[in-house]
């Protein structure tokens, strides 16, 4: 007996490739991880998007924290924010090397530099840092 | 004794009057007095003409210029005296009509032949029985009455004037009201017989009653003594049949709204100008309801005719009542009833979406449903109702005079004078109104608005469109969608219109919808894409989907449903997951390994080529036949191992490729082997299903096309569905012993979750426990009751 497939017909589910979350593959995405920010999955979208996906991709920051790029960005912007992240308060910067970032960096690299002090250089960033915990 | 005594004296009297000129005649005249006399019934005339002797005695009597004057005169007086004798003694007797002609022609029998009276006299005599025997004999009375109006319902006019002519003449004055009250049961009559049941006929008022003054009214003219022109009299008789017309209409309102409902329409609109009063709406809506909730309210009817009954009731109210303002009622009173139906909303949205049997996977769903379904679907899309303009223009003006403001203005007053009208001539709602809580106008609204309006709320309209709506675009191919879903996505995303909507959860169902559709079109955009990388083959039709926005029908990422695909469809879909990945940076795909179909061609070694759309867990059990070491066969569990499917699906499936004589049973060895050479291996084993013999070779129509398929498909479908409640009664079995079909079947009620869902009726549950016993899990007991068979191995 040969079998022979003319036609399949699948449906597939996407999710956003997390590094250390499961390589596998086999594994469905797991629901609990939602966006830092607006606490929608990261699968989902920001509240102001419509579409998830190429509209509203995901960025994973250095510090392991995950947020949809709509949501940290809008963080990034306000004064306040100085940069940070908004969960572990670290300087936000990309992962380097994941697949996810790829398309961000550009416009984080802008971002990210609006949004620090001027003038400060990645060496002075710790000293930033000491100081951001002396004035609080 | 006063009668005997005068009645003696008269006698004498006659007797001297006449022997004082002849003696001889005595004779005679006694002769002629017991003739004449009444009382004598004996011997007096009889209603026969009188003898030569008493023809002669008149002569010698009567006409005797000798006999003084007198004579006449006591003969008179002899004559009434017994008359009314008899009268008075005979008058309660009297019981008809006929009676009293009897009566009055034996008393004027003996007249003819004996000139006594003048016409005038008699008939005063008479006329004073009339009177008398009218206002005393109450039975009489009544009989006559009775008597005429029959006579008049009859059409018998020629007998009623006489007596209603001859009940004046007694009165001496006429009997208007009597008549009139007649000539209101005649036009009840008349309505009934000409207006009950023709419901597909306009002008039927006008029409019935221009019969009826053609055909009786210069009769009743003719008895009133009225003009026949009378239009006073006329106009009233009109306003009767309008009345007769509303109150035969709402005895069989629910034949006119539900039953012959497009029929009915004319009638509808002649209802229409007819109903006026706010009382005669509420007494027909409230005795529709009742006959709604006879008739339709019990668990005989399907939600489907409930549905559809609703419709043609709610458009039927609509066409009546040009407010609209009555409609709601019903929904109000048939809501609790219609939410008490599970599948109220999803038959609803069958009928809406217009389904064919193919997209409605429901086992519930029959060629019968089938046809009301698409009744109701006909009756959902009728362009009369589709837009209530017109019921939103009367609601308008009605709006603007509630709340005060003027709808036109005249520009030939001034603006005060205008709003101090419209406040002045403001009327209130009749009290007798009934009013709904209805707060939206009908503005903007229609029919699906108003059917909808039924259910609890649009959220489950929406959740349910939802569930139907992803089960069809899982299962869709080539990401194209009908015409046909299209319009009813347009439509529907018109009703749930998320401006409309501030609750959030529902705006995010709705928005699932956007999702899905795009998730569709980037689906084919990618494998388009695709399908022009060499390495990928372009057999594959991939759809990518956000899975959070498709929840209504995804499966659940859990391991125990995982079983393994053939290495070749492996192969084929690991490709497009890893191309995806590059394509999409960033993202990874999970296969819903479910919810994919294959077109599989199968070629065996005696030529046959088999086709068949297959679901991947069946394609996975079909290939495992592929592999090398299973060239000598392979028994159950081998297949559930190698495909890591459970017992009962596998079991359904190498049924379903028995059937298509694919494979075959060796009972030797206890194997399912290949069946590569039909015609040798039905010659060898006897276990080749016969009925294969015919079909197969070839077979290039799909499955689904042969009727002995198609039950199996569902037998199969039923075993799938009911092999979920399985672990359910395996538990239930082993705690509590044996348990009768019924308990099983509360037990499921209350146990399964809704997720893992269990619908079926007992009698479903009772073949799928017969099933059950013919695989040998379950014992049957004498006492129609089931336990487990503890002589299998549980595992199996």
């Amino acid at each position: 007996m040969k079998i022979e497939a003319k036609k399949i017909h699948c449906v597939f589910a996407w999710s956003w490739d997390i590094p250390g979350d499961c390589q596998d593959g086999t594994q469905g995405p797991s629901e609990e991880d939602v966006c830092g920010i607006c606490r929608v999955s990261y699968n989902g979208t920001c509240p102001n998007c419509k579409f998830p996906g190429d509209d509203c991709p995901l960025v994973i920051g250095d510090c392991n924290h995950n947020f949809h790029v709509h949501c940290i960005q809008q963080w990034l912007d306000t004064p306040t924010a100085k940069g940070l992240c908004p969960m572990c308060r670290q300087l936000f910067s990309l992962k380097r090397g994941v697949s996810i970032n790829e398309a961000q960096v550009e416009k984080f690299a802008h971002l990210l530099m609006k949004s620090r002090p001027t003038a400060l250089t990645t060496d002075e960033e710790d000293i930033m840092m000491d100081q951001e915990f002396l004035v609080r | 004794m006063a009668f005997l005594n005068e009645e003696r004296v008269l006698t004498r009297r006659l007797q001297d009057c006449v022997s004082s000129v002849n003696p001889s005649l005595i004779d005679d005249l006694d002769g002629i007095l017991t003739w004449l006399n009444p009382n004598e019934q004996e011997s007096n005339h009889q209603m026969r003409p009188p003898s030569l002797r008493l023809k002669n005695g008149f002569k010698l009597l009567l006409d005797n210029k000798e006999i003084p004057s007198t004579f006449i005169e006591l003969i008179r007086e002899y004559l009434f005296l017994q008359t009314r004798a008899h009268f008075f003694r005979n008058f309660e007797n009297v019981r008809s009509f006929k009676e009293v002609q009897k009566l009055e022609k034996y008393y004027e029998f003996p007249l003819k032949y004996v000139n006594l009276f003048s016409t005038d006299e008699w008939d005063n005599e008479l006329n004073g029985f009339r009177a008398y025997l009218f206002s005393n004999n109450a039975i009489l009375r009544c009989t006559i009455k009775q008597r005429l109006r029959q006579l008049i319902l009859d059409d018998d006019f020629d007998m009623a004037t006489k007596i209603y002519f001859w009940i004046c003449q007694a009165l001496e004055c006429s009997l208007v009201y009597l008549i009139l009250d007649i000539l209101m049961d005649k036009v009840c009559e008349y309505a009934e017989h000409n207006m009950r049941g023709s419901y597909r006929k306009r002008y039927v008022v006008m029409e019935t009653f221009n019969t009826f003054i053609s055909k009786y009214w210069s009769s009743f003219a003719n008895m009133l003594k009225c003009a026949e022109d009378e239009h006073e009299i006329t106009t009233q008789i009109f306003n009767c049949f309008e009345k007769e017309f509303l109150r035969i209409r709402t005895s069989e309102i629910f034949e006119i709204f539900v039953a012959n409902y497009p029929d009915s329409s004319p009638t509808l609109l002649e209802l229409r100008n007819v109903l006026k009063s706010p009382e005669d709406f509420t007494h027909l809506i409230s005795e529709f309801l009742r006959q709604f909730e006879e008739r339709r309210m019990n668990p005989s009817i399907t939600t489907a005719e409930i549905l559809l009954s609703y419709v043609n009731a709610v458009k039927s109210i609509l066409t009546v009542d040009t407010t609209g303002r009555y409609f709601q009622l019903l929904t109000n009173f048939i809501r609790p009833y219609v939410m008490e139906r599970r599948d109220a909303v999803t038959t609803f949205l069958y009928a809406m979406l217009e389904l064919d049997v193919s997209e409605i996977s429901d086992p519930n769903v029959t060629s019968i449903h089938m046809e009301v379904l698409k009744d109701l679907a006909r009756q959902l899309k009728d362009p009369e109702f589709t837009s209530l303009e017109r019921f939103a223009a009367v609601e308008k003006n009605k709006g603007s005079i509630d709340t005060g403001f003027p709808v036109l203005f005249d520009h030939g007053k001034a603006l005060h004078e205008q709003i101090l009208d419209s406040f002045l001539h403001w009327t209130p709602e009749p009290s007798g109104t009934i009013r709904t809580k209805s707060n939206s106008p009908l503005l903007n609204k229609n029919l699906l608005d108003i059917i909808l309006e039924i259910f609890d709320s649009k959220d489950v309209v929406i959740n349910e469109f939802l569930a139907i709506f992803t089960r069809k675009l899982l299962a869709l191919k080539y990401y194209r969608l009908d015409p046909k879903w299209l319009r009813s996505l347009k439509l529907l995303k018109k009703k749930f219109d998320v401006r409309n909507y501030s609750n959030g959860q529902d705006v995010s169902n709705i928005n699932n919808i956007d999702v899905m559709l795009k998730d569709i079109k980037q689906s084919e955009e990618l494998s388009t894409k695709m399908h022009a990388i060499p390495e990928l083959s372009d057999k594959v039709y991939p759809k990518f989907i956000s899975y959070l926005f498709w929840n209504a029908a995804t499966e659940p990422f859990s391991k125990s449903t995982e079983f393994r695909l053939p290495t070749w469809l492996n192969n084929e879909v690991g490709k497009y997951a890893r191309v995806y990945s590059q394509m999409k940076p960033g993202r990874k795909l999970h296969l819903f390994k479910y919810q994919g179909t294959v077109e599989l061609c199968l070629t065996f070694d005696d030529g046959r080529v088999l086709e068949s759309e297959v679901s991947f867990d069946r394609a996975a059990v079909i290939s495992v036949f592929l592999e090398q070491d299973s060239q000598q066969g392979l028994t159950l569990m081998q297949i559930i191992t190698k495909t890591g499917l459970i017992e009962t699906t596998v079991k359904i499936h190498l049924q379903y490729w028995l059937d298509m004589a694919a494979l075959y049973l060796n009972f030797d060895e206890g194997v399912y082997k290949i069946l590569e050479n039909y015609e040798k291996a039905a010659q060898q084993e006897h276990n080749v299903p016969v009925r294969q013999l015919k079909c197969k070779l070839r077979n290039i129509e799909t499955s689904s096309e042969t009727i002995d398929n198609i039950d199996d498909k569902q037998h199969q479908q039923f075993i799938d569905s009911m092999s979920r409640a399985l672990p359910f009664i395996q538990g239930m079995l082993t705690n509590l012993g044996s348990l009768k079909p019924e308990k099983i079947h509360s037990f499921l009620k209350i146990a399964v979750p809704k997720e893992v869902g269990y619908s079926a009726t007992l009698t479903q549950l009772e073949t799928y426990l017969n099933v059950l016993v013919d695989e040998e899990r379950l014992l049957a007991t004498a006492n129609g009751s089931y336990k487990l068979n503890k002589n299998t191995d549980p595992k199996r």
